[in-house]
């Protein structure tokens, strides 16, 4: 039974789930509901950040430009997955074995692209939602849905794993931000 | 006064008592005609209980939770959330374009929610749309507790999409609404191909039909059209031909076949051949041969026994205009067959156009000892003078009056 979150609360990924070392990430919206206006897209990221909250390299930085971290431990599996992804509009593979030492955060978020020239933003899209799936046996451990706060947005920091001693966490972050992947990068210490 | 913008989502309980009325003003400035509409959907997003769709066929929600004031482009809604029942979740408010035309060319579409002096402004304006016939300008939708969403987002398919949106496949055969809009884009297609002519008529003739509840009526069409002398000036100006004109629409929508059939009387009765868009320009062409063919004088019962005959028999309910200048002869002869032909499927609506006495006409609404009231009597002064859109209205106000208590009284199955 997976255990469905609040925005805010943080949770025990490792610790209790003996062994869990892969796992993926599925993230999931709807946008479809009316066909008037432009077509949404909508792009899932990986940052991967040291304590600082900030990457150490523009290559800890995981979106549809660079679907793989050089560490194998990110992997972004692009726009058309099938099978266990089922439902899920975008799944990042994790390896949490593989994350390298100095990584202390993965941090997932969903930007809109070409939100400003296509007037959209997160108060359009409804149901989104992000999951934690044990990669073996397909397990759903997590889910967190976004709710209703979203607005005007047109950035989301989703959620992020974290290192808690030896353990990985995962907090539910949900915070927005208005300017897209571009303002998220500033945010990560990506430089775009 | 907050403005808020498209995407928008917050608690209303941050701007307002909700245990209180809000409304909610919705109004459009532009080119095209814009209507809009209150869904009160269920939990699945589904318009499952009809009474909750507040538009201007409908103003009012079962308690009065929702009161629609105003119509077309400037319209207010009165909410009273605390007062909904449970099923009704969310209350989609909607503007949708009429005829032809696109959200993307509107020139300015606001939508306040207000309640004392607080208020919640959402202004939009076409360079937020594109191609769309139908737009949700704003959601009050409970999820926990009740909250705005400023969708502005729509459909190009209009109110039809609309309606298929939060129609629920399981409902759709019950619910009116969207056969209303399928025929409404086939009408005008259809008058475009065989008789563009008359395209303008689809759109006060659709109005018309969708107030009164009657577009998925099939009906027979007559036409009774006085040809006794003082007719000739009617004649002769072509607004005999105008009136042919504008039952041709009618006829396509409400016909079995999509043609109707005519008469003209005068001392005699003459029936013409069926009226169909391929001939309905040449129905008065030699009105003056047939005026002395039927004689000079005002007879109306050799026609109605006709046409009675024709129509008595048969399973689909007729409609039958009779268009007049003048009082008919033979009273009392007309009035015990219209008092006899209460029993069948036929109803008459007469129109006086003559500024005159019009006799046995004007007491219809008052005959005594018929089954159900069949008959419904109106003049105009000048039917060439009055819009489309209030002509068709007033044709077609008693119809489903009628269709409806024929049914009750076993006249119509």
């Amino acid at each position: 039974m997976a255990i469905s979150l609040q925005k805010g609360q943080k949770v025990d990924l490792t610790k209790g789930n003996a062994g869990l070392t892969k796992i993926f990430i599925g993230l999931g919206w709807d946008t479809n509901k009316y066909d008037g206006g432009s077509d949404f897209d909508l792009d899932a990221s990986a940052f991967l950040t040291g304590e600082s909250g900030k990457v150490q390299s523009d290559a800890d930085f995981v979106f549809y430009g660079n679907l793989k971290h050089a560490s194998d431990s990110v992997e972004h599996t692009g726009d058309n997955l099938t099978g266990d992804g089922d439902g899920d509009d975008e799944v990042i593979n994790v390896d949490l074995s593989k994350i390298p030492a100095n990584v202390a955060k993965v941090a997932f978020t969903v930007t809109i692209h070409e939100a400003e020239s296509r007037k959209q933003n997160f108060g359009m899209v409804s149901n989104a939602y992000i999951r934690v799936v044990n990669a073996a046996g397909g397990t759903e451990l997590i889910h967190y849905d976004l709710g209703e706060d979203y607005s005007v947005e047109t950035a989301v920091v989703v959620a992020e794993i974290y290192r808690h001693g030896t353990e990985w966490k995962f907090n539910a972050i949900g915070s927005g931000f208005s300017g897209g992947l571009k303002a998220l990068c500033q945010n990560f210490g990506v430089n775009v | 006064m907050a403005d808020i913008q498209r995407g928008y989502r917050g608690k209303l309980s941050d701007s307002f008592d909700i245990s209180k009325e809000i409304t909610v003003s919705v109004s459009v400035s532009g080119a095209g005609e814009y209507d809009s509409c209150c869904f009160g959907v269920d939990a699945q997003d589904k318009l499952s209980d009809e009474s909750y769709m507040i538009f201007y066929n409908q103003v009012s929600s079962p308690s009065r939770e929702i009161t629609l004031n105003g119509s077309g482009a400037n319209t207010s809604y009165s909410v009273s959330l605390s007062k909904l029942p449970p099923h009704i979740c969310k209350l989609v408010f909607t503007v949708s374009i009429d005829g032809d035309g696109v959200m993307g060319q509107l020139q300015k579409l606001s939508v306040t929610l207000s309640q004392g002096g607080n208020s919640l402004v959402l202004n939009l304006s076409g360079s937020d749309f594109r191609d769309e016939k139908a737009v949700i300008a704003v959601e009050l939708y409970k999820k926990e507790v009740w909250r705005v969403a400023a969708v502005a987002s729509g459909f190009n398919g209009g109110l039809s999409a609309l309606l298929k949106a939060y129609g629920g496949e399981e409902a759709a055969p019950a619910s009116p609404p969207p056969a209303v809009v399928q025929s409404k884009v086939s009408l005008e297609k259809r008058l475009e191909a065989e008789a563009p002519q008359l395209v303008s008529l689809a759109k006060p003739l659709k109005l018309s039909l969708e107030k009164h509840n009657l577009t998925d009526v099939v009906a027979q069409v007559a036409l009774l059209i006085d040809i006794s002398g003082s007719m000739s000036g009617t004649f002769r100006n072509g607004i005999v031909q105008e009136v042919i004109d504008k039952i041709v629409p009618l006829a396509m929508e409400f016909d079995d076949n999509g043609e109707f059939e005519l008469w003209y009387f005068g001392t005699r009765s003459k029936r013409m051949p069926a009226v169909t868009t391929k001939n309905y320009f040449e129905a008065t062409m030699d009105w003056n041969k047939l005026m002395k063919q039927c004689g000079g004088g005002t007879d109306l019962s050799p026609a109605i026994s006709e046409v009675i005959d024709e129509y008595k028999n048969d399973k689909l309910p007729a409609y039958v205009l009779c268009i007049t200048d003048g009082a008919t002869s033979k009273a009392a002869k007309v009035k015990e067959l219209i008092t006899n032909a209460a029993q069948y499927p036929i109803f008459w609506q007469f129109i006086g156009i003559g500024r005159g006495n019009y006799g046995i006409l004007e007491e219809l609404d008052n005959m005594r000892g018929r089954k159900v009231d069949n008959a419904n009597f109106f003049s105009l002064d000048d039917i060439s003078r009055v819009k489309n859109k209030d002509l068709y209205s007033r044709m077609l106000a008693e119809f489903p009056l009628w269709l409806k208590e024929a049914k009750r009284m076993g006249i119509l199955r």
